[in-house]
């Protein structure tokens, strides 16, 4: 992904623009809907194509669980219940373990040495010293 | 190829291709089939257009000046041309940079701002200062998305006056424009301790553009060397300097971000996008890569948009562009032209 922080004001050519305090894609202010996306009860946001199973049947699973869970919404139709829709872990390729993401490979790294991120940066710091090196290091 | 358009978004859908622009803040993503994957051309046609509007009547008449602008010998841009350009422009497009030269240059900016936000596309553009009146400031502030401020030796004063003058009128996306070439890395220098020091306003960004050797500035000029550039660019990330470059620098930045450990700073990168994603069409309505190419080599003449029937088939996929494109491309998007 390339990300712009702001309007292009050259006019010989385009610009861009970086965001020294750091710029976190989470903060993306957009509707999952319009560009796609989905996202799983757990939080995961993926692509509708990555659903296990169709859309329909993560759907049909989601409205089942939820009645059975909360008989007072009987009387809701299901497109007003759809309305609050996440997908069932079943059909999460994250929650699947399907694919892994960064952030839990992290979090197993960390729960494996029983270490904070910060005890984890201040290793990589004591081994490494730069980054350069910790850079060959990683690429072999 | 679906695009959802509206009072603040723009967002593009396809399989292989997706943007989302935010016309409130300027703040655009690009990804493909993945949020992981980087397309490399617009297959629907430009993301962003930069059109010259007026030419001569230049009162910076700066020695490097790329165009060759001068005061006098003015031409610009009638807003009817205006208006058949971006009606023929794809619904791809997101904002418009309006290459200007003195602010009084065109007569018919105001409605040409205005009816670019008519039809949903943000418009932008530099100026150096030289005869914003408080009626013109008044008029342009609420209709861009962003103004950039040209500061060189010869108008230093006046470009931070104008850019307060911008601030105040309520433009938060402020920027400064500063070449940066050899012989005047002391003058980036300043401007940049100006701008910690508060003697410079606190604009949104410092945007750094790459010199290239052409028109005015063919001889006595000579691009920035890498080791320079490297100092510049720690200098302002050290200190906090929010700075932006335009995407002809991109080379030179990866290189420094990869050899100093600010890796991270690559996604907010973008090499060469001419005739990728981006466009330019100079004040006669000719289709170019980008202004630098114009008058050089097989873009002696333009693809004219004026005459095109329709811009996707004439223009976009002229065989001149997919030429280009193919070179540019193969070339790691360096630019095949200037050395940066």
């Amino acid at each position: 992904m390339k990300i712009r922080q702001g309007f292009v004001s050259n006019s010989s050519s385009s610009s861009f623009v970086c965001d020294v305090s750091g710029y976190e894609v989470s903060g993306f202010d957009l509707c999952l809907w319009e560009v796609g996306m989905v996202q799983c009860k757990n939080g995961h946001t993926f692509r509708e194509e990555y659903i296990i199973g169709s859309t329909e049947e993560a759907e049909q699973t989601y409205l089942a669980n939820l009645k059975k869970n909360n008989p007072e919404l009987s009387h809701w139709t299901d497109e007003d219940l759809l309305n609050d829709y996440y997908i069932p872990a079943n059909n999460c390729p994250v929650c699947q373990f399907t694919t892994v993401t960064e952030r839990d490979i992290l979090a197993l790294v960390l729960a494996d040495k029983d270490f904070t991120k910060e005890q984890l940066a201040e290793e990589i710091k004591e081994r490494f010293g730069t980054y350069e090196e910790f850079n060959k290091f990683i690429r072999g | 190829m679906r695009i959802v358009d509206s009072k603040t978004k723009k967002v593009l859908m396809s399989k292989d291709y997706n943007f989302s622009f935010d016309k409130e803040t300027g703040v655009f993503h690009r990804w493909g089939r993945t949020y992981f994957e980087d397309p490399q051309f617009c297959p629907y046609g430009p993301e962003i257009l930069d059109l010259e509007i007026s030419v001569g009547d230049c009162a910076g008449n700066c020695p490097w000046c790329y165009k060759a602008n001068s005061i006098g010998n003015g031409y610009h841009m009638s807003l009817e041309t205006f208006k058949e350009i971006l009606d023929k422009m794809p619904a791809t497009l997101t904002q418009v940079a309006l290459g200007l030269t003195d602010i009084s240059a065109n007569k018919d900016l105001i409605p040409i701002l205005k009816y670019s936000r008519e039809k949903g596309i943000v418009p932008n553009f530099t100026l150096a200062g030289y005869g914003l009146t408080e009626e013109i400031l008044a008029e342009v502030a609420p209709l861009v998305g962003a103004i950039a401020v040209s500061v060189y030796p010869h108008n230093k004063e006046l470009a931070y006056e104008t850019a307060r003058r911008f601030l105040q009128a309520g433009v938060k996306q402020t920027n400064f424009h500063l070449l940066y070439y050899q012989e005047n890395k002391k003058h980036v220098l300043d401007v940049l301790n100006d701008y910690v020091e508060e003697l410079a306003p606190k604009v949104n960004a410092i945007v750094l553009l790459a010199l290239k050797t052409k028109g005015r500035a063919e001889s006595g000029f000579t691009p920035m060397p890498q080791d320079m550039f490297n100092d510049i660019v720690l200098n302002c990330l050290e200190r906090e300097i929010p700075i932006g470059f335009d995407s002809c620098s991109a080379p030179k930045f990866e290189k420094f971000a990869r050899s100093k450990g600010y890796d991270h700073l690559l996604k907010f990168t973008e090499p060469c996008e001419s005739a990728l994603m981006s466009s330019y069409i100079d004040v006669h309505g000719n289709f170019y890569p980008c202004s630098f190419m114009e008058g050089i080599g097989e873009w002696t003449t333009g693809i004219s948009v004026l005459d095109s029937e329709d811009f996707l088939t004439d223009v976009w996929y002229h065989p001149r562009l997919v030429g280009w494109r193919e070179n540019l491309l193969n070339n790691c998007r360096n630019c095949p032209v200037f050395t940066i």
